[in-house]
């Protein structure tokens, strides 16, 4: 498991209950449906065709807040940015300074806080024109402190050649040839489940009577494909595992 | 003996009027009722069949009545939107109803929802066969009124 505990309170407080409100708002708001279940103040019915596809719907925004989450913790930020240098440097640059730049900026106003108080000492009454004294200092000292960095930055990268030629990097993931591999394969996949997708033969109707699409094979093998794909990383990672007990007990 | 003789007589006499005046009141509070019918035609649609949702053909009758005409009685004051909804809930027609800016708004009757055949489409009402000028929930029922709910297709052509 990616997280633990962690991510089933994830999946608990946030991808559930999202799934949960898509149902109870179309169950709510839309009144569709021959199976109706029980009366709503206003007249109308809450119906099981409305609720269904609400699960559905939910469970569709459920699973893609739960994607999104995992994207996060596999392709964390720096990673994100590597891949951005090797194909836009000069943009992941920017992004990386522009990210920096709060916490960065944060850290420094506190410094010239402290170091105020240590010259100064610290006053426990201060009236709020006092107050607006030392918030203008601290700017004032911040600012410069803030031009000076950026000149620090420009010189240090001046000396180290950017901007001169062509610069390469440090590659820290390099492609291999089952990189390559399963990049290829994730792709045609893919393409496939939306090949299947757009000739609509998993769509299925809620509106007024829940009716499935007619068995072709071809919805079979899509689901067939699907759970090939969803268990790659399962697959690596067993694998790993066990390549990793089989090395220990060499040992 | 005198004492037990008279109330012999008596009791009977006091349920006597007691009964009368009760049924007096009773006729004085029950309101006179209105007759009314009401019915529900979807029958443009076969009109314009090319328009309609494959999933709503079914739930189209073939003559396009989903209620032929209906006699009710119903009470002073109560509105055309009333009696759409009481007979709905008597016949166990769908009804989608929803409160709109100029009051109820039937979005869709017997699973023919407005918009299923042809953008345009929905539904309206007619009193004694012709188009009302308000809105359902307001407009009062008066004794002897015919509404007749209409899907229209498209507003030009269905009258």
């Amino acid at each position: 498991m990616l997280r633990g505990k962690v991510g089933i309170r994830f999946f608990m407080g946030v991808a559930l209950p999202v799934c949960l409100l898509s149902v109870v708002l179309n169950g709510w708001f839309h009144h569709y449906g021959v199976t109706p279940l029980f009366r709503l103040p206003g007249g109308n019915r809450v119906t099981l065709e409305a609720l269904c596809q609400g699960a559905v719907l939910g469970g569709m925004f459920g699973a893609a807040t739960l994607w999104l989450y995992c994207f996060g913790i596999v392709l964390p930020q720096d990673k994100l940015l590597y891949l951005g240098s090797q194909c836009m440097p000069a943009l992941s640059l920017v992004l990386t300074m522009a990210l920096r730049f709060v916490p960065t900026y944060t850290a420094q106003t506190a410094k010239i806080i402290r170091a105020r108080q240590g010259m100064l000492g610290k006053s426990t009454e201060q009236k709020f024109r006092q107050k607006m004294r030392h918030g203008g200092t601290v700017l004032s000292i911040l600012t410069t402190w803030a031009l000076e960095n950026s000149i620090q930055t420009a010189d240090s990268m001046r000396a180290r050649g950017y901007g001169a030629a062509k610069r390469s990097s440090y590659r820290r993931y390099r492609w291999h040839a089952k990189d390559i591999i399963c990049a290829l394969c994730i792709l045609l996949i893919v393409g496939m489940l939306a090949g299947l997708a757009i000739t609509g033969a998993w769509n299925v109707q809620y509106d007024p009577v829940i009716r499935f699409p007619e068995a072709m094979p071809i919805r079979y093998a899509g689901y067939v494909i699907y759970t090939v794909l969803c268990a790659m990383p399962l697959y690596m990672d067993i694998r790993r595992a066990w390549k990793w007990q089989r090395y220990l007990s060499k040992i | 003996m005198m004492k037990n003789n008279v109330c012999k007589r008596a009791l009977p006499v006091l349920l006597a009027v007691c009964m009368v005046l009760s049924l007096m009141v009773a006729c004085k509070k029950q309101q006179p009722g209105i007759q009314c019918s009401v019915e529900i035609d979807c029958g443009y649609i076969w009109d314009h069949e090319e328009d309609l949702l494959e999933s709503k053909v079914e739930f189209v009758p073939q003559d396009g009545m989903i209620l032929a005409e209906t006699e009710v009685t119903v009470e002073q004051g109560d509105t055309a939107f009333d009696l759409l909804e009481e007979i709905c809930d008597e016949q166990d027609i769908h009804l989608d109803a929803e409160d709109g800016s100029w009051g109820k708004y039937v979005k869709g009757i017997g699973q023919i929802y407005g918009g299923d055949c042809g953008e345009m489409s929905g539904w309206m009402f007619k009193v004694n066969g012709e188009y009302a000028d308000v809105g359902s929930e307001v407009y009062e029922l008066a004794e002897g009124d015919l509404i007749s709910w209409i899907f229209i297709c498209d507003y030009e052509i269905d009258q």
